[in-house]
């Protein structure tokens, strides 16, 4: 079927060697470029899926496991703010993490303040920050998660 | 957008695949794809559920997710193209052209709009351009077949037939239950439903896909054999369509992990929500594909 219409366009553009996809209109068969670009989205898309499998085979499952890092301490308007960063080495996204900060002097604590983080994914980093009336720098400072969602 | 291979031709400037015209063509319709994935994606890519998703997803799925869109794209760039023959190699190509813009434009909108940076793992990031792909690539191959066969070539619609319409209509469905199945919505709204309302639903949804299937056939459009009984078009494309929806919405809501934990009464609430968007995008599938 595609043959003989080929052919009947070839005559009606006549013989002077003018390529017959002209008369179509659109030029067809598929471009070089286009391989090379099919070939790209290949090679993504197999890269994407080992990727995905390696990490969902290697994933053992671990409830969230979540490390605190406090990145600075500094004054501000009504007080101080401290500046942290919360990694999960587990391998489970935890959901609204609810993060306390508390100013211990010795077995007291001075100051306890709360916040809630939205997601914390596995082996990611969230940062956020926590304000303090007291000087964080002028005690012992401890970050924990309370508890967490699972989305 | 990659036309059917010329048989060749006795003409001797035929340059095949480095014929510059021919690649020049294949940029206008990539130019097209781009702006196909961005159009069909930009809901979802700024859609927060979505990047949630896109790490807290159990990576298996997405796998499916990306595994089973292949084969999606191949039999849509088949369908939704003007010709009739099956050549697999081109609607292969096609599907994987679609894959490279639909990654490629995913990945720097996130980055543009700070979804993914430098804090973040790389499971994180890859996993959330990868869910955001998938309606990018399906975006990317509609626009390519759509939107440029219209100057090229006369606008006649093939007869696809009654499969081919199906698949279509599949499709419709899935575009819409990806674009409002991650949201929390979905779920609110599944919970403040009674039995009652989950079978009213049901009846306008397939009430709406039939009113849709009769505009298309006085618009002139041969899908449906003129004459044939009413009740004939309702059974075979509007609940068989009906149905198609429904299913494709379970799918995405269990590809999602919008099912986690539901029993069997609240699945199916959850399914007749879904399923009602679902199916208004598979009768306007009909009608614009």
């Amino acid at each position: 079927m595609a043959n003989e219409t080929q052919q009947k366009q070839t005559a009606t553009s006549g013989a002077q060697g003018e390529p017959s996809s002209e008369a179509d209109g659109a030029p067809k068969g598929i471009s070089a470029i286009e391989w090379v670009v099919a070939f790209i989205g290949l090679a993504i898309l197999l890269g994407l899926v080992g990727f995905l499998f390696v990490g969902a085979v290697q994933n053992r499952g671990l409830p969230p496991s979540l490390r605190f890092e406090v990145e600075s301490i500094s004054a501000v308007t009504g007080g101080y703010v401290v500046e942290f960063a919360v990694t999960n080495d587990g391998d489970t996204t935890a959901a609204d993490v609810t993060v306390v900060g508390q100013l211990l002097d010795g077995e007291t604590v001075v100051e306890e303040q709360e916040m809630t983080l939205d997601y914390a994914p596995p082996h990611s980093a969230r940062r956020g920050g926590l304000f303090f009336s007291n000087n964080p720098a002028a005690g012992e400072l401890m970050l924990s998660a309370s508890g967490y969602l699972e989305p | 957008m990659s036309h059917r291979t010329a048989s060749t031709t006795r003409d001797s400037r035929n340059l095949g695949a480095f014929d510059p015209r021919l690649n020049r063509h294949f940029l206008i319709g990539l130019a097209r794809a781009y702006a196909g994935a961005i159009i069909f994606a930009l809901p979802m890519l700024m859609t927060m559920e979505m990047w949630s998703l896109g790490f807290s997803l159990d990576r298996l799925q997405l796998v499916l997710l990306l595994l089973v869109t292949l084969p999606l794209l191949v039999g849509l760039s088949h369908f939704v193209g003007f010709e009739p023959t099956f050549e697999l190699k081109e609607d292969l190509v096609d599907a994987l052209v679609a894959y490279a813009v639909g990654f490629s434009s995913s990945a720097v909108v996130l980055l543009l709009l700070s979804i993914i940076g430098e804090s973040m793992s790389s499971d994180e990031i890859l996993g959330k351009i990868a869910i955001q792909a998938v309606p990018a690539a399906i975006g990317a191959l509609l626009a390519q077949a759509q939107l440029g066969q219209k100057d090229d070539e006369e606008e006649t619609q093939r007869d696809i037939g009654y499969f081919g319409t199906l698949f279509l209509m599949a499709v419709g469905a899935l575009f819409l239950a990806l674009n409002l199945a991650p949201t929390e919505e979905i779920l609110l709204i599944a919970f403040r439903m009674t039995p009652w309302h989950g079978l009213a639903l049901a009846l306008v949804s397939l009430l709406i896909m039939h009113g849709f299937v009769y505009a298309v056939d006085f618009s002139g459009e041969a899908e449906i054999p003129l004459g044939s009984p009413m009740w004939r078009v309702f059974l075979r494309y509007t609940v068989v369509g009906y149905a198609q929806a429904l299913l494709m919405s379970l799918f995405v809501l269990w590809v999602f992990g919008r099912t986690d934990g539901l029993d069997a009464s609240r699945m199916l609430v959850i399914t007749l929500v879904l399923g009602f968007p679902a199916a208004v995008g598979s009768a306007a599938a009909r009608l614009i594909l």
